[in-house]
């Protein structure tokens, strides 16, 4: 998710050659809610703070990642951490 | 001096390149250049490198330092770019806490599909990365 419009983002579909969804909040809709716009991040353009979260089915928020840089982002080990989890069966699951 | 300096750019450099291994989940680009944080060690040797390059020149005058001083300020601009842009972000938290429900939102996708998602659920659990952008 990003502040791109739809064209730019396609544009970075194709040339990642990567088949998930980009979504486009021109406007920070989200990032407002989530408090992460960062106002004027590039020249003339607010853009979000790099952050990652997991929300499972029922809506709810159930893993976050924030870094301090735009360079750095989750591992992959832990992204898939969190994923299993989530999973029904898997170390996080209630019931 | 310059040879000092030389030894330290041009030797932290090397390092730098020799040490990168390819990463093994991502297509592009290196796992230390994604996901290490700021290699301030490195930075500081490359600038204290090229301060004792620069001071070598004004003090020597040798022209034979001239294209290796140019040299040594191109890779520490380089590698002080790559490493310094965008890294220094103003103070953030994120608002809402694990646990908590994740915003409703009506969005366009990359092929401009509407995307509606109530702040509730029942809902298709979802990973969303908020990134910069790519312009």
């Amino acid at each position: 998710m990003s502040v791109d419009p739809p064209d730019v983002s396609r544009r970075l579909r194709d040339k990642l050659a990567v088949r998930f969804t980009f979504l486009s909040d021109p406007q920070g809709q989200l990032l407002d809610a989530l408090g992460i716009r960062h106002r004027e991040g590039v020249p003339g353009r607010d853009i979000a703070f790099p952050t990652s979260i997991l929300v499972d089915e029922s809506g709810a928020i159930r893993w976050t990642y924030q870094s301090d840089t735009y360079r750095q982002r989750a591992r992959p080990e832990e992204v898939f951490a969190a994923l299993e989890r989530l999973a029904p069966g898997g170390p996080g699951a209630g019931g | 001096m310059i040879w000092v300096s030389a030894l330290l750019v041009f030797g932290a450099v090397g390092w730098l390149l020799t040490s990168l291994a390819p990463s093994a989940e991502l297509a592009l680009g290196f796992e230390q250049l994604i996901h290490a944080p700021i290699p301030w060690a490195l930075l500081a040797t490359l600038w204290i490198g090229a301060g004792l390059g620069l001071a070598a020149l004004v003090r020597g005058r040798r022209r034979f330092a001239i294209p290796i001083v140019g040299l040594e300020l191109l890779l520490v601009g380089l590698v002080s770019f790559y490493f310094l842009r965008f890294s220094w972000l103003p103070e953030h938290t994120l608002a809402l806490d694990v646990g908590e429900s994740f915003p409703a939102y009506s969005m366009l996708d990359q092929d401009e599909a509407l995307h509606t998602v109530p702040a509730g659920g029942p809902r298709a659990p979802a990973l969303y990365i908020f990134y910069r952008g790519d312009w």
